[in-house]
This record gives structure tokens, sequence and C-alpha cells, in this order.
């Protein structure tokens, strides 16, 4: 016999699978936008931005009434838990795209009139990698590939750091307009928050599968 | 059973292949494990899978039914119980029992407790009333009895006569208390001071406590024991069996998903 309770908690699943649809779609737009010049998909991210918010809220709602009501246990605890969680890194994932549209806007003159740093074309593919991927892990609820996500946001720390070094050095020899070096700056942090977050995701993955808190472990530990 | 389980505590009891029968039908099959000293274990597991009769195993009540029959050892302090030089008056004085439905004696509230102290005993009369006014705080019954002590137990209500039974246990100064479904028959009021009150016993007394009650296993105890058609499933920390249990079986169970 179904339990009325796997049913809303079926409706949790799929709200966080649409979130997340929602959430790729946004990264891949603000990437359009970062290296196409794109500002047509401006509005569009800001709707997906609202969607993501008014669909977590309501996950949230719906997420704390069922634990309320029915003090779910062992892996209905953890999908509930995962559920919330997933959902509110997935928010904050659409809220970072939202950032980078602020950044472009604000900038756009300068930004346009530039080349677009290579870093940051590789940092906006493996952001969209890491948030198409970790949807596919939960999904599927592939802990190997949440582990191996979990492994790459080393990546987009990495060439941030990149931008971020290479752009104070230009400011400093006066070789780059203030502006347009930390515009660069700012959008690659909003990409590796992006990643951060995405990596988040990953981690609650691997708790709903193995009930097992890796978030701080150190990734050579994880695949231990 | 794996003692690491509990590194910080000692074993009070000890159970090696424990076979339980009544005439025929076998109703615990080969139980092996280890319960913490000052520690809150619960049983759980579903209607007719053994866990009031293991319970009744740890202070020998079963002995009351003549077809049962006990195979492997109990033992409790590293002496099992099951000897037959063991003196039962003693056993049942360290191994104190609360049952699923408050029993008080057609006494008053005093003598409910003074009772079991003037059996075999030669107490002072200062001494009962000391002892009665201490086992009555421990139970957190005092403050609402102690200006009628001497009326009849039967006029309190259910949720007080199950802590009057509490504090009956707790007067002949048990080491180990058994609760067989000590909430089933009262109120969320009264049961919400009842497991308090077990949280509070901890501290001295070893605890096992049978229950139906997924949510008030999780809420008292330190350790959980998923029993199921009379064998031991699942033993382990209370937190790790309601949020990430080992065995299938013990998910199905604790997630309603059972038949």
């Amino acid at each position: 016999m179904e339990r009325s309770f796997d049913l809303q908690l079926q409706e949790l699943k799929d709200m966080v699978v649409l979130l997340g649809e929602i959430t790729k779609k946004a990264v891949r737009l603000a990437a359009e936008l970062t290296t196409g010049e794109n500002l047509s998909v401006i509005e569009e991210i800001v709707r997906l931005e609202k969607e993501s918010d008014q669909l977590e809220t309501e996950l949230q709602k719906r997420a704390s009434t069922l634990m309320a009501l029915h003090q779910p246990v062992a892996g209905d605890l953890r999908w509930l838990l995962t559920s919330m969680n997933i959902a509110h890194e997935l928010e904050r994932i659409a809220d970072q795209c939202l950032n980078i549209v602020q950044r472009i806007t604000e900038s756009k003159e300068l930004l346009f009139s530039a080349t677009l740093p290579i870093e940051l074309f590789e940092m906006t593919a493996r952001m969209q990698e890491m948030v198409d991927d970790v949807h596919q892990a939960y999904i599927r609820q592939d802990t190997e590939l949440a582990q191996e996500i979990i492994g790459r946001d080393i990546f987009l720390d990495d060439l941030k750091t990149k931008i971020t070094n290479k752009y104070f050095e230009l400011i400093t020899k006066n070789e780059v307009e203030p502006a347009l070096a930390v515009a660069y700056i700012l959008i690659s942090r909003h990409i590796e928050k992006i990643g951060d977050l995405a990596k988040n995701v990953a981690e609650e993955v691997f708790y709903l599968v193995h009930g097992e808190f890796i978030k701080h472990r150190k990734v050579p530990d994880i695949y231990n | 059973m794996d003692s690491r389980l509990f590194p910080e505590a000692q074993a009070k009891i000890i159970v090696r292949n424990l076979n339980l029968y009544y005439g025929k039908k076998q109703v615990l099959k080969n139980l092996n494990l280890e319960l913490p000293e000052k520690r809150v274990t619960a049983i759980i597991g579903p209607s007719g899978c053994g866990k009031s009769s293991f319970v009744r195993v740890l202070n020998r009540m079963n002995d009351l039914i003549p077809e049962a029959r006990v195979e492997g050892q109990v033992l409790i302090d590293g002496e099992n119980i099951y000897d037959s030089d063991v003196d039962l008056a003693a056993l049942r004085k360290k191994v104190g029992m609360v049952f699923q439905k408050p029993n008080p004696f057609p006494k008053s509230i005093f003598d409910n407790i003074a009772y079991g102290l003037r059996v075999g005993n030669h107490r002072k009369p200062a001494e009962i009333e000391a002892i009665v006014e201490r086992s009555l705080k421990q139970a957190a019954l005092w403050d609402e009895v102690k200006d009628r002590l001497h009326q009849s137990a039967l006029r309190l209500s259910g949720g007080q006569q199950q802590r009057l039974c509490i504090a009956r246990a707790l007067a002949v100064e048990p080491e180990i208390i058994l609760f067989d479904e000590p909430c089933s028959a009262i109120d969320p009021i009264a049961t919400a001071k009842v497991e308090e009150l077990i949280h509070q016993l901890k501290k001295d007394y070893t605890v096992v406590i049978v229950t139906h009650n997924m949510q008030q296993a999780a809420r008292v105890s330190d350790f959980t024991a998923f029993l199921w058609l009379g064998e031991l499933v699942e033993f382990d920390r209370t937190e790790k069996i309601f949020t990430n249990p080992k065995n299938k079986l013990t998910e199905d169970y604790i997630t309603g998903r059972f038949g």
C-alpha cells in the first residue's frame, strides 16, 4: 500500500528536479551573457531567479509540514532534509546568476569593448558542467558522479585566484581600466561561488545515499 | 555483539545465545547483545516480535509462566541470572520493572512505596519516610502528592499512578529498571513527564524500555535494538538507527513500510 507520505515526498523530489532545471537554464543563460555579450537573456534570468525563489519557498513550506506531521526517520528523513538543503543551494545558484547580470549590466560598455579573459571562458564552461552534472547526480543518486563534482570545485577556485592575481597586478601596473578589472574579478567570484554551491549539492547527494556527512572533508578523504 | 558500540560505558547486561520457548513455540532466537550501564536502551519491533518477552527474561519474570523455557545466558554484572543458585528476590530487587498499565496497590500513596520496604526488612519508620520522600522526588511526583500521602493511590490520575509505580520500583534501590511500554495507557502530557523522568534516571540506573512508539524510542534512548520474529535484526546507537539503519528490515519498520 502506498503511503500518503510517499506521494507527498515524491512531489518534493519533483520540485527539486524542477528547481534544478530552472537553475541549469539560469546558469546557461548567465554563461551566454558573460561570453556571448547577449543582453537579451537578462530578462529571462531575472524571471528564472524569481521563479526559483517562489519554488524554494513553497518547497520549504511543504517540507516543514511533512516534517511536523509525519516525523520521518531514516531514508525518509534524509530525503526530506536533502530536498530542503538542495533547494536552498539551487536557489542560491540562481541568485549568483542574478549577481552576474548585475555586474555585467553596470559595466557593459567596458566589458563589451574588451576581450574576455580566457580564464573566464573556461570558468563559465566548467560552471555549466558542474551544475548540469550535479542535477544528474541527484536524479540518479549517483554518488560516484557526486564525488567527482566535489573534486572539480578546485579548478574553479584556481581559475578565480588566477584572474584575481592577474588583474590586481595589471591594476598596480596601470595596464587595465580598474573598473573593468574589478568587474572580471567579481564575475569570477560569482562563478566560483556557483561551483561551491554545486559542490554543496553533490555533498547532499552523498548524504542522501550513504547517510554520511562529507562536508569540510578533504577531497582524497572523500574517495577513501 | 560489538562492544565498540559503547566504548564510553560498561556492559551492565550481557545476553549470550539466548533462546526462549513458550512450550513448543520459540519466541526468542539466539539473541546476543550487550546493554550498556547507565544508558537507556529501547527495544522496538512489531507486536509479537518478542520484545516484552525479552525484558521479562532480564528479571526472570518468565519463570511465572509454567511452559516457558530459557536457554543461553543472561549475565548481569558478570553473573548468570539463570544459574540455579540465584536468589530471585534479590534479582528482582536489583532489576525493577514498570508495566504497561499503572498497577498501584489499593492502598495509600505512602503505603504503595513503603510496602516493598517493609517486606523482609526491619527499617525504622523514619527511615521508611525518608525513602518514600526520596523515591517520590526521584519520580517527579513529590510536589503533586506531598500533602496527600495518606490518600488512596487509586485517586491519582493515570500518569500520576504510573509515576507512583516508578517511585515504588525506585524505593528498593534497583540498579536496572525495565519499562514495558510504560506510556501506552497514559496521555501525551503524562507521557512527556515519564519520558523526562527516564532521561533523569539514566544518571543512576541502567534502563531498558520496550515501546511501540518509535518516536518515543528515538526521544528517550541512547541505544535501540530492533527485534523481528524473535531475532535481533539490528542494535546500534539510536541516532544511527533513526537516520541511517544498516538493515532494510529496520528501515522498513521504522518508516512504517511494514505489511
